[in-house]
């Protein structure tokens, strides 16, 4: 299903959810790198990964 | 332009040794040659001239009376304004950094100095090292152009013989897109074979440092000197280490060298194409095995280095974000905002698709030992252009072209060695990359050097 563009209301409430604090001129070139970046990762979707884990896994030992 | 700034690293460091030249000239030079050209250039935050001679009369002194450190001793080189240095701003190239100076030599610093190097200043980044031009600083082939990025002042200063190497980073390619439009050599080692201590962080699980060099054998010089195991960096890989000069002239005969029959030739320039494919038939010359081999899964590749590296570039900025987002330039900005954004399950499933990119890589060297292919798919673009058009029509964000080839070797931390090969019908540098095993530093530097010695692209120089 392809993305919609992100509309202002939605960005004002994300903006609220991550506590920044971003006006209505940034939030005019905000929206389109959102937008772009969002379509862009969708592809990842198209991966069956299974129970791949990911690769970022704690190591409990202590180094140092 | 003095005789002492054409050697390579490598001769320098016999010829000090031998007591032909001494650390205080060779310093000496370079300081005059940054002097010369930086108005132009603007490759460097700060020089550090006093620290550099006092340094260099050291080393001199240490040397004559036979207490030689190694091949860095008396080696005027400099350092990516990410890196720390005690006492010396680490700005990153940004107001928001300005005025953070940190108490400590990084990792880095620490090791260069205890090889004795002559450390001649911090270079220009492009902010936070979140871009690909490092509008600061400009391209020793054209000064219209950009170096590249992010660790343009390091491309620039060594194309351009301010100094003998030049410390970057590389987590989209920021260390082998400007040794390509440089013109110069960039390694990209093994992620977690050299310590991260001490440098800025764009995104943890991408960050590689890595020097550039005029040489393939200056590359492995420094390689020796920086790469093992460090502790205090998660990243760290707990390896032996070998000996990256040893077997430097040992040629590639029969090595399988891969050549891509996808990805790295999709919308590439015409003339990086041919000089890529020249390399090929060179190599073969040589004696290598051409093996043709299609990357696993490349629609993903874009999207797993950007799954990965905008959400944790946001993750480190957040509190500099809140505290002063004005200090920020708009283009880096815009991306830490958006990073935020982004679903904590979009992250991880990038994370879980990279495993099976790295999967999808260890079998492609079941039949190849080195991919060799376009570092970058352009050569420098002009300063302020946002985009390339291709021939077909479709327009493509300068981001994006300067990334997508360097990007698997991020993704996968494969070693990767990017080494000119050739120029523009407009004289412009283009180079191709030699994508190793993990920890195969030793064979993508044997090619890189194979190569080198049958070309002659990296004597050339910029005519600034």
């Amino acid at each position: 299903m392809p993305r919609k563009p992100l509309e202002d209301a939605e960005l004002v409430m994300l903006a609220g959810l991550v506590k920044l604090d971003i006006s209505p001129e940034r939030r005019a070139a905000l929206g389109p790198a959102l937008d772009g970046v969002l379509a862009q990762f969708d592809v990842l979707d198209e991966v069956d990964v299974g129970e791949t884990p990911p690769t970022n896994s704690f190591d409990p030992r202590w180094r140092g | 332009m003095s005789g002492i700034l054409d050697l390579s690293l490598a001769e320098l460091s016999r010829k000090i040794r031998a007591g032909e030249v001494s650390p205080v000239e060779a310093t000496e030079a370079c300081l005059q040659r940054i002097a010369a050209t930086d108005n132009a250039l603007g490759a460097y935050v700060v020089v550090l001239a006093d620290e550099a001679r006092a340094a260099a009369r050291q080393a001199e002194a240490e040397i004559k009376v036979g207490d030689w450190k190694g091949p860095l001793h008396g080696v005027p080189v400099a350092i990516k304004d990410l890196y720390d240095m005690a006492g010396v701003p680490t700005t990153s190239s940004s107001k928001v950094r300005a005025d953070w100076t940190p108490q400590a030599d990084g990792a880095t610093a620490a090791e260069l100095r205890a090889a004795g190097a002559v450390l001649l200043g911090k270079t220009h980044t492009h902010e936070f090292a979140y871009g690909i031009s490092t509008p600061t600083t400009r391209n020793p082939w054209d000064p219209e152009r950009i170096p590249g990025g992010s660790s343009g002042g390091s491309g620039a200063t060594v194309a351009s013989c301010g100094a003998f190497m030049a410390m970057g980073t590389d987590t989209g390619g920021s260390i082998r897109i400007p040794a390509a439009l440089c013109g110069t050599v960039g390694l990209k080692p093994t992620f977690g074979r050299v310590s991260r201590v001490g440098v800025t962080s764009l995104a943890w699980g991408l960050d590689h440092a890595g020097p550039l060099t005029r040489t393939v054998e200056d590359a492995a010089i420094c390689l020796q000197a920086l790469a093992g195991y460090d502790p205090r960096d998660p990243g760290s890989l707990d390896e032996p280490l070998p000996d990256y000069s040893a077997g430097l002239r040992d040629g590639v005969k029969g090595l399988r060298v891969g050549v891509p029959t996808n990805y790295f030739f999709d919308h590439v320039e015409p003339e990086v194409e041919q000089a890529v494919r020249k390399a090929h038939e060179k190599l073969a010359e040589l004696g290598a095995e051409l093996v043709e081999v299609a990357l696993p899964m490349p629609e993903q590749i874009m999207a797993v280095e950007f799954g990965i590296c905008l959400p944790e570039a946001s993750a480190y900025h957040r509190e500099m974000l809140r505290a002063r987002p004005q200090d920020y330039n708009d283009d880096v900005r815009v991306f830490l905002e958006a990073g935020e954004m982004i679903p904590a399950t979009t992250y991880i499933q990038a994370l879980r698709v990279r495993n099976l990119l790295q999967q999808g890589f260890r079998k492609l060297y079941d039949s190849v030992d080195v991919i060799v292919a376009p570092t970058v798919a352009a050569t420098a673009a002009k300063a302020g252009a946002q985009s390339v058009t291709w021939p077909d029509g479709t327009e493509e964000p300068l981001t994006s072209v300067y990334v997508r080839l360097s990007a698997p070797a991020n993704v996968t931390g494969l070693p990767s060695l990017s080494v000119p090969c050739g120029f523009s019908s407009e004289g412009l540098p283009i180079g191709f990359q030699a994508i190793g095993r993990p920890l195969d530093e030793a064979t993508v530097l044997r090619l890189g050097a194979a190569y080198e010695a049958a070309t002659d692209w990296t004597s050339r120089r910029p005519s600034l």
